[in-house]
């Protein structure tokens, strides 16, 4: 089973150092956290259709359909027409992960989730989420070093890098 | 007395500085307006939006204050030149006021109140909740999706408007020349079309150009440079609209000086 990559580090200010050195490359990573929003003048469905209108150069109903794909499979499809204001954290980071994952040939960096999304069942929400997008093996995840036993005693498989 | 001198001689290289850096940000705006790649699928779902909030939606309420407005102050203007005996002068002296001065600096004055700061507040939001920076992680460039439209849709609002707002004062000029000098519609047209050159409308349309333009970069600058506190927005479009104004006076002074010469 496929599995993905988590980086621990001792202070925010080693994380983000890293994080600015593995993005420096020129899109190579996209990153999923609370210095990336959605954008708040485009509802939900719009947000995630951005990526492949700019990128892939499709046109708005082909790039929505891809966006409404996306968002059933999460079961998220009655967001599509909400804006970013009116969703809970949980319901934003998944649609984060979604935008994210619409970068095609990228590493997806989530940084700091349990700090973000301060959940009892968010790392379990993150990791179903990566597996339904079946993004798992393009994404990185860069956490402190406190919540490294939460990983462990949430038996979730990871590749730690030291 | 060396403070002073370091005190001014920091101010002019401020100064200094952010004239090169706003100059460097039209240049780069400008570029890119001529280039293919600027125009993806997502910019011009923008700028259509853009185009309805800034000529569109506007429209009712710029027509009534156009006609009330604008008629009384070219019945004004007609009741001047009766009353200083230039009634034969009447279609040149109309015609001068409305296309070159008037309409352009009214329209340009609405849109900087109405969108200006609307795009100056729009641009310090993004920028002081993380939205820009978002948008540079996802490599989608904020000259192409975000600023492009906003001035493009600035140079049509203000140029359609300012020929709208002529037309409107036109009309509101045939009222009060029928009213005041029994003027019949025929002799009006006729008075109008001997005097419109060309010129006149070239002229309209190349200030409302400069106007839309200033009225677009100058907000969205300014919105750009908000540092990241929310207590910094008020700031910054106070700041982006006293450069807008100054702008557009420049504008219009610039304008008058390459008339007289």
């Amino acid at each position: 089973m496929a599995s993905f990559n988590i980086k621990f580090f001792t202070d925010i200010v080693l994380l983000e150092s890293y994080y600015k050195s593995i993005s420096r490359e020129y899109g190579t990573h996209v990153a999923v956290s609370p210095h990336t929003p959605l954008l708040s003048n485009l509802n939900i469905i719009e947000n995630i259709a951005l990526i492949e209108e700019v990128h892939e150069r499709y046109e708005r109903e082909k790039s929505h359909a891809n966006a409404l794909e996306k968002l059933k499979k999460l079961n998220l499809q009655d967001l599509q027409t909400k804006r970013p204001s009116q969703c809970s954290d949980l319901e934003l980071f998944s649609l984060s992960l979604i935008r994210a994952s619409m970068m095609r040939y990228v590493t997806i960096t989530v940084i700091t989730p349990l700090v973000q999304y301060q959940s009892e069942n968010s790392l379990e929400h993150l990791f179903k989420v990566l597996n339904i997008l079946d993004v798992k093996e393009r994404t990185i995840v860069l956490d402190l070093s406190l919540y490294e036993n939460d990983y462990k005693d949430k038996g979730i498989t990871c590749n730690i890098i030291r | 007395m060396t403070r002073v001198f370091e005190y001014l001689g920091e101010i002019t290289l401020n100064f200094l500085s952010d004239v090169y850096e706003a100059l460097r940000f039209s240049y780069l705006c400008i570029t890119h307006l001529f280039l293919p790649n600027s125009y993806h699928p997502a910019m011009k779902s923008i700028l259509i939006k853009q185009i309805y909030f800034t000529v569109i939606q506007i429209l009712p309420s710029f027509l009534l204050l156009g006609f009330f407005f604008g008629s009384l102050i070219i019945g004004y203007v007609i009741t001047l030149a009766i009353n200083y005996e230039l009634s034969n002068q009447i279609g040149s002296i109309i015609i001068g006021f409305v296309f070159n001065e008037f309409a352009p600096l009214f329209t340009a004055f609405l849109i900087a109140l109405r969108s200006g700061a609307a795009v100056n507040t729009e641009i310090a939001v993004m920028q002081v909740s993380g939205e820009l920076n978002a948008l540079k992680e996802f490599n989608i460039g904020l000259i192409d999706y975000l600023f492009l439209p906003r001035i493009i849709s600035g140079v049509i609002s203000v140029v359609t408007l300012s020929l709208i707002f002529a037309m409107i004062m036109l009309v509101g000029g045939y009222l009060f020349s029928l009213l005041y000098m029994n003027m019949s519609l025929n002799t009006y047209m006729y008075t109008l079309f001997s005097s419109i050159e060309i010129e006149n409308l070239l002229y309209l349309v190349g200030k409302s150009m400069a106007f839309g333009f200033v009225i677009m970069l100058i907000p969205i600058y300014s919105g750009l440079r908000t540092i990241k506190a929310f207590n910094a927005i008020p700031i910054a479009v106070l700041k982006g609209m006293v450069r807008l104004f100054i702008a557009i006076f420049i504008i219009e002074v610039l304008s008058l000086w390459l008339r007289l010469i």
